[in-house]
């Protein structure tokens, strides 16, 4: 991820009420790259990224609605799997 | 037997008298319980429930499926079956790589091992024969000293499955292994062979994939399979997260969810999960990606540590021993845990009940209930405690014999992670419920690969479920169940399910075998697998109440979000599976033995 963004960090300032959406639009908009790997065409979360929510994966959760507060630690991660 | 797929010759190999016998698969036991673990159970089944596994009485099956070794993907399983010496359940340990593969072309469906020899031999298997060898030069060696003078003496070409010295020294949580370092490790299964003097297979074949007895229909069903793997966002080749990262990318997931148990589960997340992390070693010391037979997935990563104490190369860190030697035992040194996985290959012990094992020791010391001194994350010492078990020296005699007895002989108990005597995985039941009700009702003692729940809970295959909800855990367990006795079965991977669904298998199954089949049927027979094992487990005295956790998921509220609160309810889950179940506190019923023909 940090190799297809091209930086290590990226801050972003978001509204009150932000959502997951929200979040992830800032990210992509200046990077067409991020885009393809974080966003499907129609526009939602491929099957490829999971992305949490204070550790709740927002497939639990409300989706790309999911609501964004200050404190909040959002994680993007890869599908994981094994044993 | 018509059936295609199949060999149609098993082994009976007497070691007591050198006697070996030669017969095919009787197809009824075919029909009803494939092949693999399912034919395995069978077989120890009507060994007898009761038998001693340590005594020549019991009998140790090395199995392949219909399956193995043909065109379908991800086909190059082997099943070691028998009675535990570490649990009193009958237990089944899988491997790839090859050695499978290379059991069906040498003309075999299984070798069935009983008595005990002698003096120590190996089994040399070529062209449908097998031919008892001296393995004096052997004994005393490790698995992989084992494996180079064999394969120096009979070839590179040939597949070599061999216990280390800890299967010698009857380590109850002893395994086998093969020339490409993969385990057959839970169960203590390798105990069972050092009990027999028997010390290695191995496996000279020519290539020779079986052929489907519907060569058109196979070829569609084996397409529509791939392409399911191509397109899964876990599997698919070089994008996939399992191909990519390997088993341990869920190393970060597991901590993100709270459900990852740390330092002997008194947590359920690790501060330094990332430098133990598939994405730590995949950026740092990953140099391939070895792959099994057929399999285009290639979760397999091979690594080379950085030079010094803990250098190693070795063929892969999964997630299982990179968890039970990092966050149970507290420890974050990345390089340390190639190296102690490695040693522990050598040796050929389970890395998952060796790592517990310590963790739970570090527990006993730190309650002072030890006069040993043994540290969290103290690498050195767990390095000489692994030498120490396998040779079971001081202390190590007591850990050799398994967490449960040597937390009692410790004097508390309720510091074994574990159930029925075996381990858990690397999986909190706080913080992933049905993982939780998996570990209890195990036939094998606590696993995370009877019935894989975090496909649903994390990956969300077949569908997504709420790792923190218990309700409906107990009828999704019954299926992950069903179905992936059917896996081991078969003689194919168990990740294939993170992609294929029944109706893929049941394809495939019928175009090879030539017996029309449904995914209903299919998974009927791996519920009357799963209810079989059960069956012997009850008779040999496991029945009610034994389905539990330790008391620590049940009793002690996790304290890292999301899981933070959260306890695992069993007794509700319990109530929901033995319904799906149809048997009354964890005793299969007459009545159900009668619908699924097992009686």
């Amino acid at each position: 991820m940090r190799e297809v963004a091209g930086e290590r960090d990226i801050e972003v300032t978001l509204p009150d009420g932000a959502t997951v959406r929200d979040l992830i639009s800032r990210l992509v908009e200046p990077r067409p790259a991020l885009a393809q790997r974080l966003l499907a065409q129609d526009g939602n979360i491929p099957p490829s990224v999971n992305v949490f929510v204070n550790g709740r994966d927002i497939r639990d959760l409300s989706g790309l609605a999911t609501p964004v507060m200050p404190d909040d630690e959002v994680t993007i991660l890869p599908p994981a799997a094994g044993g | 037997m018509e059936l295609g797929g199949y060999a149609d010759r098993l082994a009976h190999i007497d070691l007591t008298t050198s006697d070996i016998k030669y017969e095919g698969i009787n197809e009824e036991d075919a029909r009803k319980y494939i092949g693999g673990r399912g034919l395995g159970v069978k077989y120890v089944f009507e060994n007898g429930p009761q038998v001693d596994p340590l005594s020549p009485d019991n009998i140790i099956c090395f199995l392949v499926g219909p399956l193995t070794g043909t065109d379908v993907s991800m086909s190059g399983r082997m099943a070691v079956v028998t009675k535990s010496p570490l649990t009193g359940t009958v237990t089944d340990s899988h491997h790839g790589g090859w050695s499978g593969a290379r059991l069906k072309w040498a003309g075999f469906d299984g070798l069935i091992f009983k008595g005990k020899a002698e003096k120590p031999v190996y089994a040399y298997v070529e062209a449908g024969e097998v031919e008892l060898k001296d393995a004096g030069d052997l004994w005393g060696k490790g698995a992989h000293g084992t494996i180079k003078i064999l394969q120096d003496r009979h070839g590179e070409d040939v597949s070599v499955v061999t216990i280390g010295q800890a299967g010698e020294n009857l380590v109850r949580f002893a395994g086998w292994m093969n020339e490409n370092d993969r385990a057959s490790g839970r169960g203590g299964t390798g105990a069972v062979g050092g009990s027999k003097n028997l010390k290695a297979l191995v496996i000279k074949a020519a290539e020779k994939l079986p052929k489907p007895k519907d060569r058109d229909a196979f070829k569609q069903a084996h397409k529509d399979a791939l392409k399911a793997i191509n397109e899964s966002a876990t599997l698919a080749p070089r994008k996939g997260g399992l191909s990519v990262y390997g088993t341990n990318s869920l190393m970060m997931a597991a901590n993100t969810l709270g459900a990852l148990p740390t330092k002997n589960a008194q947590f359920t997340s690790f501060a330094n999960a990332f430098n133990i992390s598939g994405h730590n070693i995949q950026q740092t010391i990953l140099v391939g990606d070895p792959t099994c037979h057929a399999c285009p997935v290639a979760c397999k990563k091979e690594v080379e540590t950085e030079p010094g104490k803990f250098h190693v190369r070795m063929e892969s860190v999964e997630y299982e021993s990179a968890w039970a030697f990092g966050a149970q035992c507290n420890n974050d040194n990345r390089d340390s845990i190639p190296f102690l996985i490695d040693l522990c290959n050598d040796y050929g012990i389970d890395t998952i009940d060796m790592g517990n094992v310590l963790a739970m020791t570090m527990e006993a010391s730190e309650k002072e209930l030890i006069r040993e001194r043994v540290g969290w994350g103290d690498v050195d010492k767990m390095v000489e405690l692994v030498h120490k078990t396998a040779k079971r020296e001081g202390i190590g005699d007591t850990l050799a014999e398994g967490i449960e007895p040597a937390a009692k002989a410790f004097g508390d108990p309720s510091i074994a992670m574990s159930v029925k005597g075996q381990t858990i995985a690397a999986y909190d039941p706080r913080g992933l419920k049905g993982m939780g009700l998996g570990f209890a009702t195990s036939n094998r003692g606590a696993c995370h690969l009877r019935g894989y729940t975090p496909a649903s809970e994390i990956v969300g295959v077949p569908e997504k479920t709420d790792p923190l909800a218990w309700e409906g855990k107990g009828k999704l367990l019954k299926l992950f169940q069903d179905f992936q006795a059917l896996s081991d079965s078969l003689g194919v991977c168990k990740f294939s399910t993170f992609a294929e669904n029944p109706d893929h298998y049941a394809a495939q199954y019928s175009a090879m075998v030539g017996v029309p089949m449904d995914a209903d049927g299919l998974l009927t027979i791996g519920e009357r697998i799963y209810n079989l094992e059960r069956h012997y487990n009850n008779l040999a005295g496991i029945g009610e109440g034994a389905d539990t956790l330790p008391a620590r998921f049940l009793n002690e509220p996790s304290q890292s979000p999301p899981s933070q609160g959260q306890v695992c309810e069993l007794d509700q889950m319990l109530e929901e599976y033995y319904a799906e179940r149809g048997w009354v506190n964890g005793v299969v019923p007459e009545e159900k033995l009668k619908a699924l023909q097992i009686i």
